[in-house]
């Protein structure tokens, strides 16, 4: 979920029976004062990220195309689509950003979580598959989807854009560790393009209690 | 391997590292300047939920 203003959220939810199910998921926007849920133009949508200064917000929708056969062992088709819809315009289900198509297999997504920064010239968004790895790209929205920036990490998908734009951070591992013991904390300055991370070592996965 | 980041309004940044050893499930928060990571400070166990505005 996500705020939109001060009164108001955006938030995701589910077909019943579907807990937690992006695929099924739908958009709404919830009231906090009057507790009221209004469906948000019918879209659906998974995981919105709400810039509210510039009215726009990022979100996935997945659209199944085939249930799959017996020649891909019955892995359905999905495509999987990163979605600008601005806040205040009626009917608009907004651009999209960037698109994929891919069999499903396991925790397999092409846009997960996407993250939209303050002033919305940017999304980052993570690409996850069958193990706990993660390619986090960062997206230019001016335009076209450019990806500005991969990295990729065995770890948890774990970002955030600093309050006032302009730095993201996210977790990693070093790029020269295989494993998962030297994990790192990466921040991405999108205006210097400069990337830094934490000293080796400096915070290791295993401490002693 | 990191868990979750979150930055406060003045720059800086947290971080969750947790660590699910054989039987185990150890949880640490970071604390470091964002402009300057080799400040990383262990807070000690913990999870940070939310900063205080």
């Amino acid at each position: 979920m996500t705020w939109t203003s001060a009164d108001q959220l955006l938030v995701s939810a589910f077909a019943k029976g579907k807990c937690s199910d992006p695929h099924t998921a739908r958009l709404y926007t919830v009231d906090v004062k009057t507790d009221g849920v209004k469906a948000f133009r019918g879209l659906a949508g998974a995981e919105p990220s709400a810039d509210p200064v510039s009215d726009q917000v990022a979100c996935v929708q997945l659209t199944k195309l085939d249930g799959g056969s017996s020649r891909n062992n019955h892995a359905p088709l999905y495509a999987e689509s990163l979605k600008l819809p601005d806040l205040d315009k009626g009917g608009a289900a907004g651009r999209t950003l960037a698109s994929a198509q891919y069999r499903l297999f396991a925790e397999q997504r092409a846009f997960s979580q996407p993250q939209l920064a303050p002033g919305a010239q940017w999304v980052l968004a993570g690409e996850t598959g069958s193990d706990v790895r993660i390619t986090y790209t960062l997206y230019d929205t001016s335009d076209i989807a450019t990806p500005w920036l991969s990295v990729s990490a065995s770890a948890l998908q774990a970002a955030a854009w600093a309050p006032h734009g302009g730095k993201v951070a996210f977790g990693g591992v070093a790029a020269s560790s295989d494993t998962l013991s030297d994990a790192c904390v990466y921040v991405d300055d999108v205006t210097s393009g400069a990337l830094a991370r934490t000293p080796p070592a400096s915070c290791p996965a295993r401490r002693p209690a | 391997m990191i868990a979750g980041v979150a930055w406060s309004n003045d720059g800086r940044l947290v971080a969750d590292t947790l660590d699910r050893g054989t039987g185990t499930s150890n949880q640490h928060v970071l604390l470091m300047r964002g402009d300057d990571l080799s400040t990383v400070k262990d807070l000690g166990q913990g999870r940070l939920t939310v900063w205080a505005p």
